[in-house]
Parts: C-alpha cells; sequence; structure tokens
C-alpha cells in the first residue's frame, strides 16, 4: 500500500531563522523521489517539517486526501507516514528486537505488529541474529539497516530517509539503497529520500529534486538529472 | 560479632527507607532530566496523607496507600502539566519551579499545622521481629520489603511491558521515540504522576516511623540526593543499590565514629564517586560513546 505526497509553498524555519522559503513539491503513490542538495540546503528541515517534528510557518503538506502540516508529529505514524532520522538514532541501550517494537508503537496489541516483527527479521537476518544486541553496539550499516526496520515496523505507506548513507562506506551506501528500492518494491512504499550523495540518491530514485538554500530549483526525471553536465559538475564532482 | 550483624541489619533497613524514597526520584530525573527537589515534600504530603486518613477514616496507615498512592499520582500529573510543561524548553526553570514548590508545600503545611507534630499508629507500630538476638522493627521490615517490590515492579514494567519501552525509548531519545508515535508529553506528565506516586508511597509507609513535620522532606531529599548520585542517576536499580550502600554507610559510621558525622561522610563518599565515577556506581558507563546524545 502507497499513498501520495503533496507539499505545497511550505515555509519552515527555527526561531528567526527561516529555513524552507515556498518549497512545492510531489511524490506520487509507490514512487521513489530524491531530494538532493548541499550541506544545509534546508533537506533535513524539510522532512522534519513533513513529519511534525519541526512546525510549518505556512503552506500544505497533503497525505493522500488529508492535510497533515498541523497535526504533531506522533499522531503521524498511525497515519501511515515514518521519518528515519539522519543517523538511525537508534535507542542505544536497548536490544535490537526493543528498537523495532517500538518501532512498531502504533501498531502495539494488533496482530500486524508480530505479523512486522516476524516480516522484518525476515527481511533483515542480519536483525534477526542480533535482535538480543544492544542497539548502540550495532556496526555502522547495520545500525543504519536497524533504523530502516524499525520504520517498517509502524507499517508505513509513505517512508522517508534523511541521509542513509552518512557515515556509511561505499558499499555500504549502495547495499542501504539497494535495500530501500527492493523494500519500496515488495511493500509498494512511497519513498522520500533526501541526500548528499547524489550519484547514488538519482540512481535509487525515479525523479528527483534539487533544494538549494531552500527552495526547489530544479526537477527532473533521476536519470536526466544524472546526465546533466551542470549537476554532475555542483554535486558529484564531476 | 553480634553487634557487626545488629548494624548491617540497621543499615538494611535504613538503606529500604531511602532507596524507597529515592526511587521517584531517579524515574523522574531518569526519563524527564529534571531534578525535582521537591520530591521530599511530595513524600511528606503522603505522610500527611495517611495521618489524615488515618484520623478520619480511620484508615491503618498502610491501608491508606490505597488513597494517598492515587491522589498524589493525581497531584503529580497536575503539577507536571500546568507548571513544568509549559516551561519545558527551559530547563533551568523548571529546576527553579520544583524549588518554589518545595518552598510552598513546606509553608502550606507548616501554616496549616501550626507547626504540631503528629504522629500516626499503626497496628504494626510497636511490632517487634525478634530473630535469635537480633529485634527487627516490623514498620522498618516493610519498608524494606516494599522498596523491594517497587523495585523489581518497575524493573519488570521497563522491560516487559510496551508503555514501560516507550517510557525507556523517550529517556534514550526523545525526537527518534516522537518519531516512533509515542506522545512524549503524556509520557512525562505520567512519569511525574508516577514519581509523585511513590513519593505518596514512601510517605505513607514512613509514616508509622517518623514524627511529622513540614520539614520531614528535607531529611529524605538530602538522602535522595546521595542515593541516586551514588547509584547512577536514572537506573532503577542505582536507586535501591544506592539506597542501601547509604544505609550502611550510616549504620557504621554512627556505631563507629560519630552519628552526628553521617551527613559528612556521606558527602564525603558522593564527592569520591562523583570523581571515580561521575555516571555512579549503576550508572551506565560510556553513555556518550554508544550515542546517548543531548535532548532536543
Amino acid at each position: 500500500m502507497s499513498v501520495s505526497l503533496e507539499v505545497t509553498d511550505l515555509n519552515s524555519g527555527y526561531g528567526e531563522a527561516s529555513v524552507l522559503e515556498g518549497v512545492s513539491f510531489n511524490a506520487e503513490a509507490g514512487e521513489i523521489i530524491a531530494v538532493v542538495g548541499a550541506n544545509g540546503a534546508g533537506k533535513t528541515t524539510l522532512l522534519n517539517t513533513i513529519a511534525g517534528v519541526v512546525p510549518p510557518r505556512s503552506g500544505s503538506i497533503k497525505l493522500g486526501d488529508e492535510d497533515i502540516a498541523r497535526i504533531p508529529a506522533h499522531k503521524l505514524p498511525s497515519k501511515g507516514l515514518t521519518l528515519v532520522p539522519e543517523g538511525g538514532r537508534l535507542f542505544p541501550f536497548m536490544t535490537v528486537r526493543e528498537n523495532l517494537e517500538v518501532g512498531g508503537f502504533c501498531k502495539r496489541g494488533t496482530p500486524e505488529f508480530t505479523r512486522g516483527l516476524d516480516e522484518v527479521m525476515q527481511l533483515f537476518p542480519i536483525l534477526g541474529k542480533r535482535q538480543n544486541q544492544l542497539a548502540g553496539l550495532l556496526s555502522g550499516g547495520e545500525r543504519q539497516m536497524c533504523a530502516v526496520a524499525r520504520a517498517v515496523m509502524s507499517q508505513p505507506q509513505l517512508i522517508m530517509l534523511d541521509e542513509p548513507s552518512v557515515g556509511l562506506s561505499p558499499k555500504l551506501v549502495h547495499e542501504v539503497f539497494e535495500l530501500v528500492r527492493s523494500l519500496a518494491g515488495k511493500k509498494g512504499l512511497t519513498v522520500l529520500l533526501v541526500e548528499q550523495n547524489v550519484a547514488e540518491a538519482l540512481e535509487v530514485s525515479d525523479r528527483a529534486y534539487v533544494l538549494d538554500h531552500g527552495q526547489i530549483v530544479r526537477a527532473a526525471p533521476s536519470s536526466e538529472l544524472a546526465d546533466d553536465p551542470a549537476i554532475r559538475a555542483a554535486y558529484m564532482g564531476l | 560479632m553480634l553487634s557487626f550483624l545488629n548494624i548491617v541489619i540497621v543499615g538494611l533497613l535504613l538503606g529500604g527507607i531511602y532507596g524507597l524514597v529515592s526511587m521517584g526520584l531517579n524515574l523522574i530525573f531518569g526519563v524527564i532530566r529534571i531534578v525535582n527537589f521537591s520530591q521530599g515534600e511530595l513524600v511528606m504530603l503522603g505522610m500527611y496523607g495517611a495521618y489524615l486518613s488515618w484520623f478520619f477514616l480511620g484508615l491503618d496507615p498502610y491501608l491508606s496507600s490505597i488513597i494517598v498512592v492515587p491522589l498524589l499520582f493525581l497531584l503529580g500529573v497536575v503539577l507536571q502539566r500546568f507548571i513544568l510543561q509549559p516551561l519545558q524548553n527551559e530547563p533551568f526553570m523548571q529546576i527553579f519551579a520544583t524549588f518554589g514548590l518545595l518552598m510552598f508545600f513546606q509553608n502550606l503545611v507548616l501554616a496549616i499545622t501550626g507547626g504540631t507534630g503528629y504522629s500516626v499508629r499503626s497496628a504494626a507500630s510497636s511490632a517487634v521481629i525478634t530473630m535469635g538476638e537480633i529485634n527487627v522493627s516490623l514498620p522498618r521490615l516493610i519498608v524494606l520489603i516494599a522498596v523491594i517490590v517497587v523495585a523489581l515492579g518497575l524493573n519488570w514494567f521497563v522491560t516487559h511491558t510496551m508503555p514501560g519501552k516507550a517510557v525507556r525509548a523517550v529517556t534514550q531519545d526523545r525526537r527518534s521515540a516522537r518519531l516512533m508515535g509515542i506522545n512524549v508529553e503524556l509520557a512525562f506528565m505520567l512519569t511525574f504522576g508516577a514519581g509523585a506516586a511513590l513519593a505518596g508511597l514512601a510517605g505513607v509507609m514512613l509514616a508509622p516511623i517518623y514524627t511529622l513535620s513540614p520539614q520531614i522532606g528535607g531529611n529524605f531529599i538530602l538522602a535522595a540526593f546521595a542515593v541516586v548520585v551514588l547509584g547512577g542517576l536514572g537506573s532503577v536499580w542505582g536507586a535501591f543499590f544506592g539506597g542501601f550502600i547509604i544505609g550502611l554507610v550510616e549504620a557504621f559510621a554512627g556505631y563507629y565514629f560519630d552519628p552526628a558525622l553521617k551527613h559528612a561522610i556521606w558527602f564525603l563518599i558522593f564527592i569520591i564517586v562523583l570523581i571515580v565515577r561521575p555516571g555512579g556506581l549503576f550508572g551506565i558507563a560510556g553513555a556518550e560513546e554508544m550515542g546517548l546524545r543531548e535532548q532536543d
């Protein structure tokens, strides 16, 4: 199951500082969308605003037919939206299994919860093996896997990933992106990905937006952007 | 040898008292990350609650816990919601606010009672259990049992129930917990309520042992600070074992040196522990390396 996301004229920021200025973009149900841009472009703020952690100043965020712009963060997972924060932000002193269980908090006490736990252990065999280990002791790659798995536990329709490649070796980065793609295919998820690793992000996604100084400056199919000399020069160091 | 065993028992019984009054303080600190200076006053209110239930309803103090504990829970929820939550983003102001509550409750009770000391009688008050040569007063033994039950119960709650796991998640990373669908503000309210309820329980259990006075909370809070710093702030077992350590130290110091020195010795140990193991004896070593981050 998947759901569409439509962000219109979104403004957001912290205190006096405004970060996002009139951001509009959309993701069709089942699409993988990448938002790429340099450090400080506002990528993380964009995801945090959609996830309800940072309150938007104006604009609308439609998940399917519902405007979720004023809904507090803790009510969004049960609406099918989840965010994998940068670095995973696992609960370090809880076991892998407990992390996954908390990920399914909005499904607690339902048959979906138990089914989800079994499913995730199958999708991520390494986590099944490490389920009784403290999450803080996982390696970087396992940590990112666990964070994605934890998000999947809420049975999302839209999964947002904040810089999943940070701190990972190129090989692991590739693995994580492959995982995201297969997950999206298998579960029919809509994926919104923000990345500094532009090359990988463009490879995995269907369409991409370029965010610069809090504004969307380009929108195109990912393959088109990947071949664009200006993008290659500005973001891929080629 | 006998006196040694006697001192150990006195120490353990005292430790039970200190552990029990520290449980709520440590729970609140662990989850909300504020030091509740008014915790001792909540214990004091629990004691007066036991007195009122005894005076007006004729309830045995231990039985009055079924009234006092839920009332203190409600008080805790209200205090968190209307005093601490509006100060959510100003941690220093929250600490001042709890200090203000300390002054408020102390003076409120002082004004109402006019400073008369009350005492509460329980059927168990004067009961003494004799084991060989050693005498143990029943009310103190009940406290010891209570602290064991509370520690085991609390530990079971946070490791085996979904709400308990949610509370631990909030403790370790608030923002992540929010993203998982946990209502962090509600968790804070309920946790503060639970901390106050534990203070109420401690008050009820201690009412038959001490003479009630508005300032009695001060005695407990000082011990509770020593206990939680020694045991490790925010850990269930920290308050439990920290309580026994402080109790034993007090008993031995009282016997071999001078009872008047007990505070000095507590805090000497307290300072040494802070220097050697800043996380407390049962605190989590290397918390920063493992990614326990600043809360936002």
